[in-house]
């Protein structure tokens, strides 16, 4: 219950800034996937864990330079929160660096 | 399985094996059961709270507004998901991404439970209600991910199972080391068994547990028993030869009457008969006398035992001497019987007595049988005489005086004790007679009737 909490809090700063375009992403990715456009988010995070062992603690899917990508924020047990871009076709590592 | 120990332990072990399984079963679905229970209640809530921030933007379409829904809704494949029918129009919560539930038909009313699985293979807990909206039906799937869960109940099962098996070896060590120690009275009772046969004591220990008592108890009066049948039957055959000396004198004296003379047949009959029954009266006194006050059941003692027989025989024959030699090497105790031994010995040396003029030699060895050599200064036996004596099988009775109903007995007591005796004649003493017994002591563990 304690994490549930502290999630709200973390995610009220989070999502008020997102809100607006969160509602469609997912079924958005959802659309891509069925086409067989992007790989499914489960198949990402296999690869994401078994390179950055952590919790996924964001998702994001984003379209750049017409493609897409997944940014995946990952807390690794040192606590320290990595993020991780995927190109959502390949699956291929496109950039990982520690968050400020 | 004879083994009482073995037996307790078994029955203990199974019996709480099965507690503990049961225990342990029981513990895991109450676990579950309570954990699920919570869950469902707070996944009602939830699904009320989302009913409440459902809104209809037309007559078909509904939103919710991702602002107010709890972030762990949003979070990809978080094990928190949710779904909104309303007709035609879906709502699927973040976390599901790009992931379907597979999707019970709707329900016409109330709520249900259930169970599907989710991303990344999760088995949900789903809870489905349908209300009303609006005067539209709207359903509702809210969903837990159960993983977490199910490794708590599997983390109580592995220490439960540990915390268990730990006790049952503990339950195991005690149950074993009280067994132990109610078991050290039969124990004792054992070693008094042992004594008792060796004739250190004549009754077993009656301060035994309440368990023990009847078998003790039984044993003690099967004791006194036979102590006082063997007491009553010593006591008989004496008051009966005592009781027929007195007849016997009589016949004798009435052997002498002149009436007889005429009739030296009869004469020379009725006085060897009568000398029978004096014989055999005289050899069951002695035997009486030789056999002296003993335990009913015992092991021949040479220490306990030797010296009175000894002391009767000098008191019955004060003009002779017994020189006894023993190579005991330790020993004291001999596996033959107590009564038999003295029957044996007396026997034996009353005979030497008998004959001796002056002298009488016993000698005791003891390695592995027990060498009994008696020798004394009489005038022996014919060489005739002396093989037949030796000869198994035959009886001398009849023929050699003295040496008549003694040496069968003697002779049975040995048999049975598998031993041997041979007869021979001493040439230092005057040609005594020399009498060899020896005994082995391994056979006679068990006397071979």
């Amino acid at each position: 219950m304690k994490k549930r909490t502290i999630f709200t809090l973390i995610a009220a700063g989070l999502i008020g800034s997102l809100s607006l375009t969160q509602a469609d992403t997912h079924d958005e990715a959802r659309k891509l996937r069925d086409q067989g456009d992007i790989l499914p988010l489960e198949t990402i995070l296999e690869n994401a864990a078994k390179d950055y062992p952590g919790k996924v603690i964001e998702v994001e899917l984003e379209s750049e330079y017409g493609g897409h990508q997944y940014e995946l924020e990952v807390l690794d047990k040192d606590g320290k929160v990595w993020e991780l871009k995927y190109d959502a076709r390949s699956g291929e590592l496109l950039k990982k660096e520690l968050e400020d | 399985m004879n083994s009482l120990k073995l037996r307790l332990g078994t029955g203990i072990l199974l019996s709480i094996s099965v507690i503990f399984i049961l225990l342990w079963l029981a513990g895991s679905y109450s676990i579950r059961v309570l954990i699920e229970e919570q869950m469902s209640t707070r996944l009602t809530h939830d699904s009320e709270s989302l009913l409440s921030r459902l809104q209809f933007i037309d007559a078909a379409q509904i939103r919710i507004d991702s602002a107010d829904i709890d972030s762990i809704y949003h979070q990809a494949f978080s094990g928190h998901y949710f779904v909104i029918r309303s007709g035609t129009s879906i709502i699927r919560s973040r976390s599901l991404w790009d992931q379907d539930l597979q999707l019970p038909s709707p329900l016409a009313a109330g709520s249900r439970q259930l169970r599907l699985i989710g991303p990344q293979q999760q088995t949900l807990l789903v809870v489905q209600h349908v209300y009303q909206k609006q005067g539209k039906p709207i359903d509702i799937l809210v969903a837990e991910d159960l993983s977490s869960i199910e490794k708590q109940i599997k983390h109580f099962r592995n220490w439960f199972g540990l915390v268990a098996l730990v006790v049952l070896l503990l339950l195991v060590l005690v149950q074993v080391f009280i067994v132990r120690i109610s078991l050290i009275p039969l124990q004792r009772t054992r070693q008094q068994i042992a004594e008792l046969e060796a004739g250190q004591r004549t009754q077993l220990d009656s301060h035994v547990p309440t368990e023990l008592q009847p078998l003790v108890g039984e044993v003690n009066h099967l004791l006194s028993r036979i102590g006082q049948r063997l007491q009553r039957s010593r006591n008989a055959v004496g008051d009966l030869a005592h009781a027929l000396k007195k007849p016997l004198t009589v016949l004798t004296q009435l052997s002498q009457d002149d009436r007889l003379r005429q009739n030296g047949d009869i004469k020379e009959q009725l006085d060897y008969h009568t000398s029978e029954i004096k014989r055999s009266i005289d050899h069951v006194l002695k035997r009486a006398r030789l056999a002296g006050e003993g335990p009913a059941i015992a092991q021949f003692s040479l220490q306990r035992d030797l010296p009175p027989l000894l002391d009767t025989l000098r008191s019955m024959y004060p003009d002779k001497v017994i020189v006894p030699t023993l190579t005991l090497h330790d020993h004291d105790l001999v596996p033959f019987d107590r009564e038999d031994m003295m029957e044996l010995l007396g026997n034996i040396l009353d005979n030497a007595c008998k004959w001796a003029q002056h002298q009488v030699n016993l000698s005791l060895d003891i390695n592995t049988a027990l060498q009994i050599v008696v020798e004394d200064d009489g005038p022996g036996i014919g060489s005739e005489d002396l093989n037949r004596l030796t000869a198994r099988g035959t009886r001398l009775d009849e023929n050699i005086q003295g040496h008549g109903l003694g040496l069968s007995i003697v002779r049975d007591i040995i048999q049975q004790y598998a031993g041997n005796i041979s007869f021979t004649n001493v040439h230092e003493y005057n040609n005594g007679l020399c009498v060899e017994i020896s005994l082995p002591l391994k056979q006679a563990d068990g006397p071979s009737a």
